[in-house]
């Protein structure tokens, strides 16, 4: 079971003075299992790509086809294509309206019409899995809350939908560094845990490195690459030239590899980095 | 959807019209509305047709923004119509039961329709034309000219008011987005279900635009904004020839029009 892409543009305002191409020709498989990231220059066209996801745009050509099922085709409800497919935008806690936080997150599960039990089962599953305390936040306002928190209860309001796919557009921006050590932290259980598909679109390119295991990457609407993450940000300097960064260590390797040091560049994470400079410098060692 | 609304947007270009002061524009807005208002024949009609139509081209807009500014008002214009046409007492020139159109009607409700639809045009021309800021700016020194107290606020408040339209139908779309994402449906429902449906709507976008509103007023107290009293500007308004030249233009229009009106 998988998210399909096939040839997928969007075009917005077509035919008027407006028309702008954000997307062209997209092919792309999101297989279930996988944690996938999505990075991309301001206006590169991601945030138009994954509301293809769950039919919130419709392509101008192409198709998508959501476990086999065209979103576009008649008879489709697309109600069961969110459920399938959460989508969490960026600062999803802007979309919080109601006066508790268990009715507020309760909103989805009750859309797809489940009753009071399953929806009561649902909310706690799903604060469970952001680490909000049931019955501490329950009955509380989630405007009451802190940045961090509100956060979980927007992200807990889309997991009571139990979609088998979540896409985060951004979900750290605008958080301190605990908030997003958190939130990264509930993603990557999200996965491991409750076996959930996962795409995340994020500016940090050392949050990507540490997350995921496949890279897409796209520039002004069109797939620039889509391969491991080790493999992509190997092309650094082709990353360079349409404004995208590369992980902090492998700019630290790139440097040393620049000063004549004899490391791998392909290194992603601080662990990596520590454990081939030490290789390094206690071969260099042992030469003298 | 959302998008096609085109209140308070601006065509950038150079034209003559693009080029008058503000505050002339203003003043020839209103002035061409007596105009239209005095011309109840079809002579007085033709003259203001081939005003605003020469206004229009005057001003390089494409057609196609004035047209999306006039869609959003058919049903008006189209009740306007049909109570004038079907209402109006006079000649029968049709007739099908009880339904019957007079001559009268007809002609009213053409008169009626078109006088709507030049009014808007004319209307959104100024603001397709002019800058927001310019045109708060005028807005305020014919308020003063007016003796209007508290005249700078009132046009700060319209800056404001117009800046933020974008945003926030920007904002809406995104939120709306969002709750559809947890299964909201917008489009389908009773009366009541429908309005229900509103409320993950309209309450974050409250939230967010009293936010905004108190982050904006904090940026311009943190700039020492401390209303109108003593303000200069860094742009004088300035009349030019140009201006002298519309004047001259749209007090002929008035003239001719009222001529036609009550001495032919």
């Amino acid at each position: 079971m998988s998210i399909v892409l096939t040839g997928v543009s969007h075009t917005y305002s077509p035919n008027s003075p407006y028309e702008m191409k954000a997307i062209k020709n997209i092919d792309l498989e999101i297989t279930e299992g996988e944690i996938i990231g999505l990075i991309g220059h301001t206006g590169s066209g991601k945030s138009t790509l994954i509301q293809h996801f769950n039919g919130l745009l419709k392509p101008t050509e192409g198709r998508v086809l959501v476990d086999g099922v065209d979103i576009v085709k008649k008879g489709v409800k697309l109600k069961d294509i969110r459920k399938k497919v959460g989508l969490v935008f960026q600062y999803p806690e802007h979309q919080l309206f109601e006066e508790t936080v268990y009715k507020d997150i309760a909103f989805g599960p009750k859309n797809i019409g489940l009753d009071q039990e399953k929806t009561k089962s649902r909310v706690r599953k799903a604060m469970k899995m952001v680490d909000l305390d049931y019955a501490k936040y329950r009955d509380i306002s989630p405007f009451t809350l802190s940045g961090g928190e509100k956060r979980r209860v927007a992200l807990a309001g889309v997991l009571a939908m139990q979609p088998k796919y979540l896409v985060l557009d951004e979900p750290t921006a605008g958080l301190d560094p605990r908030g997003r050590d958190e939130i990264l932290r509930h993603v990557t259980e999200l996965h491991r845990r409750e076996n959930m598909t996962i795409v995340i679109v994020s500016h940090s390119m050392d949050d990507i490195a540490r997350l995921v295991d496949r890279l897409i990457v796209i520039n002004q609407g069109e797939l620039v690459y889509n391969d491991r993450t080790r493999e992509c940000f190997a092309q650094y300097e082709e990353l360079k030239r349409i404004g995208l960064d590369v992980p902090t260590m492998t700019a630290l390797m790139l440097r040393l590899a620049e000063k004549g040091w004899p490391v791998r560049t392909d290194i992603l994470t601080i662990k990596e980095a520590k454990e081939e400079i030490l290789r390094v410098v206690r071969g260099g060692a042992a030469d003298a | 959807m959302l998008k096609d609304i085109t209140i308070g947007q601006y065509v950038p270009g150079i034209s003559f019209i693009h080029r008058l002061d503000p505050r002339t524009k203003i003043v020839a807005v209103f002035l061409y509305m007596a105009a239209l208002f005095a011309s109840g024949d079809s002579t007085g009609y033709l003259v203001v047709t081939v005003f605003t139509i020469s206004m229009v081209f005057l001003s390089k807009v494409p057609w196609l923004m004035i047209i999306k500014g006039i869609r959003p008002l058919w049903i008006i214009l189209v009740l306007t119509m049909g109570l004038h046409l079907f209402l109006t007492q006079g000649d029968i020139i049709w007739q099908m039961g009880f339904v019957k159109i007079t001559q009268q009607g007809l002609r009213q409700g053409v008169f009626m329709t078109l006088r709507l639809v030049y009014l808007v045009t004319i209307t959104s021309l100024l603001t397709l034309t002019t800058t927001p800021i310019a045109l708060t700016d005028g807005i305020e020194s014919v308020l003063k000219a007016l003796f209007v107290p508290v005249a700078h606020e009132l046009a700060m408040m319209m800056t404001i008011a117009l800046r933020f339209i974008p945003t926030l139908i920007e904002e809406t779309e995104k939120i709306m987005k969002a709750q559809m994402a947890r299964g909201a449906d917008f489009d389908s429902g009773g009366i009541v279900s429908r309005a229900k449906s509103l409320i993950p709507l309209l309450v974050p976008l409250f939230l967010s635009s009293f936010r905004r509103a108190d982050e904006l007023a904090m940026a311009m107290e943190a700039r020492c904004y401390r209303g109108g009293e003593n303000r200069t500007r860094m742009k004088q308004l300035q009349m030019t020839g140009l201006d002298y030249m519309a004047f001259i233009i749209v007090f002929v229009l008035l003239i001719v029009c009222i001529i036609i009106r009550f001495w032919m």
